[in-house]
């Protein structure tokens, strides 16, 4: 029971598709989570919302206006096409643009909690000793928040490596561009390759629970205010 | 500094129109939820008030059109609690200040306030491995790091147990006398306020209601031993008839229960046996034919405690605050010196009884004492009780 070539090209594509988008999801979260823990605007409900949708959407509901969408009738397609970009449909580009979505509560909402954790006192305490906000976020909020942006992290790549049902709406499967892990798993089931399909499977639930191990050990470290 | 604040707070209007000395302590008192802390907070811009004219040693902190915000002011602040950054440690604390410092004052040099603060030890620890007197020091000097022109401190030892509260008191009063920038000091002690502040601004339903200074009387000289009766004024040893006019004034003073720990409901006789008694020199401050005033010195102890003398006084309510204590302090050092005693000490003195405080300290005594919880006050429960003292052979100050 071994892991044909087919099968380590589709955990690279996975790997690189969860980098990828945690990694944008962390640069434009970070400050959306910061506004959101911040805020008192009347908009902050509304923009929480949507946010959270994607939790509770079924994948292929997303899945499909997003094929809607980047198709040659929807509105980004036509973007595209205008703009001389190829198409996002089928592509691992398409997939990136699916999984910022569907994975953004995954970051957002950790990212957030942790900010709203650390309350209004080491704000102020910071501001009092001429902290300006930027120098206050970066030496105070970054580090208080350090284990939730971690969380968020982690959360948001094993989130997106799981990813289904999204991902075979818009991105059709095709090998070494859009087939990642969880495409790779069903194709073996389908054609009664179970042995095949085990030793992704298997792989899968380790990576999974070595994640969450790490996770959890990290959580002890909690820094309490004082 | 100039202060001018007018906020809509949950419950109350706050509304403050004040100009305050640069130098001292400035003591702020009041009950829960009169405005104290939403005060402080609009001074130092963290709750923007609506309407305000804030002046700092010059500098406008807010005014119609400014609005400065809290990262720009020269302030220094410690909480009631939660005044550190938790991932730094005590050092760090105070080196983030003292990095972002922007004021050009020279302020306390940090390490003769580390050494004063005596945190030495607790620098390289993280707040949550020190206890809370601790963090409350380090808060403190992490507050004067930045060399503020101002300091405010918001129930800084509320949330520490009394023993602790105690131990504390001393640092901020070698403190207060170290530094010369103003500080504002919120606490619901009136005890704690007594010891450390030099003027109390005192808060109810949004106001400022009064402002007493307890700065000393700048009228008594040094050396200077005349008790400065004006005319008309006669202190005269007490005869057994003046009792009549005496027990109105003693009997309210001991029923009200605030200042003198004794049976609050004697009678006449008994009052008579302990004001009058033939051991002791008792005086009263006369003034056209009216006692307004009268007091008794005694040996504190007998045997070998007998060169220190006691003193007991007391004033008729319808003259408080016109120096007549003062006058009759004065009087009876004067006394206790002629008859031998070497130091006067009061043993019992309530923390709350403000004017009693401040009167004694700006004579000269020492607190060299303190009863925790000794004294059982009919409105603030129990409060602490202080020991006063004073050589007497030293000059008055």
């Amino acid at each position: 029971m071994s892991l044909s070539s087919e099968d380590i090209q589709a955990i690279v594509l996975s790997l690189k598709l969860a980098t990828v988008v945690t990694s944008l999801l962390l640069v434009f979260g970070i400050p959306v989570a910061w506004w959101l823990s911040q805020s008192k605007s009347p908009w902050k409900t509304l923009i929480q919302s949507l946010l959270a949708l994607p939790l509770v959407l079924p994948p292929t509901v997303l899945g499909f206006y997003l094929l809607l969408l980047m198709g040659p009738d929807g509105w980004l397609g036509k973007l595209f096409q205008m703009t001389g970009l190829p198409s996002l449909s089928f592509t691992f580009w398409g997939l990136v643009f699916a999984s910022l979505i569907f994975s953004a509560p995954f970051v957002i909402q950790p990212l957030q909690n942790s900010f709203e954790a650390i309350g209004k006192r080491p704000l102020e305490l910071a501001a009092s000793a001429g902290a300006n906000p930027l120098d206050s976020f970066l030496t105070v909020v970054f580090p208080l928040a350090k284990p939730g942006i971690l969380t968020a992290t982690i959360l948001g790549f094993i989130h997106t490596i799981g990813e289904f049902g999204v991902v075979l709406m818009i991105g059709g499967s095709i090998p070494g561009e859009t087939r990642v892990v969880s495409v790779q798993i069903y194709e073996h089931v389908e054609a009664l390759q179970y042995s095949a399909a085990h030793a992704l499977s298997l792989s899968m639930v380790i990576f999974s629970f070595a994640t969450l191990l790490v996770l959890n050990s990290l959580q002890k470290k909690r820094y309490t205010l004082f | 500094m100039r202060m001018q604040i007018d906020h809509s707070y949950v419950n109350f209007k706050l509304k403050v129109d004040l100009e305050l000395p640069n130098q001292g302590v400035i003591g702020i008192v009041g009950e829960s939820g009169s405005g104290k802390t939403t005060f402080l907070r609009c001074i130092a811009g963290l709750t923007r008030p609506e309407k305000a004219l804030i002046e700092i040693q010059g500098q406008v902190w807010q005014d119609k059109s400014h609005f400065l915000p809290v990262y720009r002011r020269e302030l220094g602040i410690v909480f009631q609690e939660s005044s550190l950054l938790a991932h730094l440690t005590g050092l760090q604390n105070i080196e983030y200040s003292k990095k972002r410092a922007r004021s050009l004052n020279s302020g306390i040099e940090l390490n003769e306030l580390i050494d004063l603060m005596e945190i030495r030890d607790c620098l390289n620890k993280y707040p949550s491995e020190l206890s809370g007197g601790q963090r409350q020091r380090i808060a403190i000097v992490r507050a004067l790091a930045s060399n503020p022109a101002l300091l405010l401190m918001d129930e800084p030892l509320s949330s520490l147990d009394d023993s602790r509260k105690q131990k504390l008191i001393p640092y901020i009063q070698r403190l207060k006398n170290k530094l010369d920038i103003p500080v504002l000091y919120v606490s619901h002690s009136l005890s704690e306020i007594n010891q450390i502040s030099d003027s109390v601004l005192r808060f109810s339903n949004g106001e400022i209601i009064s402002h007493e200074s307890f700065l000393k009387n700048s009228n008594t000289k040094s050396s200077d031993q005349n008790t400065n009766l004006s005319t008309g004024e006669i202190l005269r040893e007490a005869t057994e008839e003046d009792f009549d006019s005496l027990w109105p004034m003693i009997q309210e003073v001991i029923s009200e229960g605030k200042t003198y720990s004794i049976c609050r409901d004697m009678s006449f006789e008994e009052a008579k046996a302990w004001w009058l008694n033939p051991e002791y020199k008792t005086w009263v401050f006369e003034v056209e034919k009216q006692i307004l005033g009268t007091y008794y010195l005694k040996a504190n102890q007998k045997g070998g405690g007998s060169h220190v003398c006691n003193c007991a006084y007391m004033v008729s309510s319808r003259s408080r605050g016109m120096g007549i204590a003062r006058k009759m302090c004065l009087h009876s050092q004067q006394v206790a010196r002629k008859e031998g005693y070497l130091a006067m000490q009061f043993n019992f003195v309530v923390s709350t009884n403000s004017s009693a405080v401040s009167l004694w300290k700006s004579l000269g005594f020492d607190i060299i004492g303190r009863i925790p919880q000794g004294f059982r006050h009919p409105d603030e429960g129990l409060v602490d009780a202080l020991i006063f003292y004073k050589n007497l052979l030293h000059n008055d100050e």
